[in-house]
């Protein structure tokens, strides 16, 4: 346990949030139905991670091209590739 | 930042902060209904979970030694959404049996379509648009784990001879006809059954993970011959080719403590076709004749998104 953070607790005691094991905040969640950037503030968040959702993209029987994305300058740019997807962008 | 609120923790990383919304607890589902189920190559079973979310739903399963992964997410316009997820096995050494009972979903959305209870005390967070960004009185997400992953290198699929349902020496597209097993190199490397670890430690017994779909896979082994019937100058040969094929998609799992990467067999199916070339010697003519095909056509034999992906891991047991 970390001297220091922040715990939040349950009623019932139970844990519902320890900073010293949560280490992941959401920078952002971002759809992506064409090419575009997204701005963070680079000087608090300086490692990120981002997942894609599709959305309502063909079925398992098709090819689906993910979305690209590069960060530089506190700017993530999103290349479509060619299906909607969701982008949530997890920083720290 | 000149107001609102940022906290950072030890090792300097921001906790909650009124510029990025964090996602909350919605609902835990356990219903899905089955959408297919093969026993074909180590199998697999397809789920589709429908459920109302007045926003876009962020999904985690319950990670289990079974290949698991989200396919893909529908919105169908109607204040609901379909998420489709996908559940693998294998036949290896130590086989990975697929379960017959869907994975837990844990939804989470952004604070205004979460689900809060009623507390007149803990700690909420506001944006300058007085909007909800941060609340005790619902359950945030908290993320443990995060890594950027990729599958195991694609493996090819291995000859099948003799082939499937044919006496050896006489192959023949009518062979083609669904004998997925028939010889045991070829059935096991169409099977997914190489792990890449992803480096997270467990936290807890009640793992859960979001992992999209991105990776894409497909083994295919074709064959090809000829017979001929007849002699002389009245003779006819029967060019064939045959094909098995299966697709797979990237999928995550629970091996001890380890969080692995690997494939889940998502389609499979096999495609032949044939034409006949009959010489008459009298004539000195030859005609094409008896074409035929059938079976399922595959994709293309590639692997695409083959790039680093980002998989999220959470306790579940902060959300039951």
């Amino acid at each position: 346990m970390s001297e220091y953070g922040m715990i939040f607790n349950r009623p019932d005691g139970s844990n519902m949030y320890n900073s010293a094991i949560d280490s992941w905040s959401q920078v952002g969640l971002v759809y992506i139905n064409t090419d575009k950037s997204f701005a963070y503030d680079n000087t608090i968040f300086t490692n990120l991670v981002v997942t894609f959702w599709f959305v309502n993209v063909p079925p398992t029987t098709a090819k689906m091209l993910a979305p690209s994305f590069s960060a530089a300058n506190g700017t993530i740019q999103f290349t479509r590739q060619g299906f909607d997807a969701y982008a949530l962008i997890l920083g720290r | 930042m000149s107001s609102g609120i940022l906290i950072r923790n030890a090792g300097n990383s921001v906790l909650v902060s009124d510029a990025a919304p964090v996602l909350h607890f919605r609902e835990l589902l356990t219903n899905a209904s089955q959408v297919y189920y093969y026993d074909t190559y180590g199998g697999c079973r397809k789920w589709a979970y429908t459920f109302a979310c007045p926003e876009f739903p962020v999904a985690f399963f319950k990670l289990s030694s079974a290949p698991t992964s989200i396919l893909r997410t529908l919105d169908n316009g109607n204040g609901t959404w379909t998420i489709e997820v996908i559940v693998g096995g294998n036949g290896a050494a130590v086989p990975v049996s697929v379960p017959a009972t869907p994975p837990e979903l844990l939804i989470f959305t952004k604070p205004a379509s979460a689900t809060f209870g009623t507390d007149g005390w803990g700690m909420e967070v506001f944006d300058q648009s007085s909007n909800i960004v941060f609340s005790t009185k619902g359950r945030p997400l908290a993320v443990f784990g995060a890594s950027s992953v990729l599958p195991p290198v694609p493996v090819n699929a291995s000859d099948i001879y003799p082939p499937p349902g044919g006496p050896e020496g006489s192959l023949q597209s009518a062979y083609c006809t669904g004998d997925y097993t028939h010889d045991g190199s070829h059935a096991a490397t169409m099977q997914a059954t190489l792990f890449n670890s992803t480096g997270v430690t467990v936290v807890g017994s009640d793992v859960f993970c979001s992992a999209t779909a991105i990776h894409q896979h497909e083994r295919e082994r074709g064959y090809t011959g000829e017979t001929t019937s007849g002699s002389g100058c009245s003779r006819s040969t029967t060019y064939w080719q045959s094909l098995y094929w299966a697709c797979y998609r990237s999928a995550v799992r629970l091996s001890g403590t380890q969080i692995e990467v690997g494939w889940a067999l998502t389609e499979y199916d096999k495609f032949w076709s044939s034409y006949t070339n009959s010489f008459n010697g009298w004539s000195q003519s030859s005609n094409s004749t008896g074409r035929g095909a059938g079976g399922k056509p595959p994709l293309s034999n590639e692997t695409i998104n083959y790039n680093q992906s980002a998989m999220l891991f959470i306790d579940g047991a902060k959300y039951r």
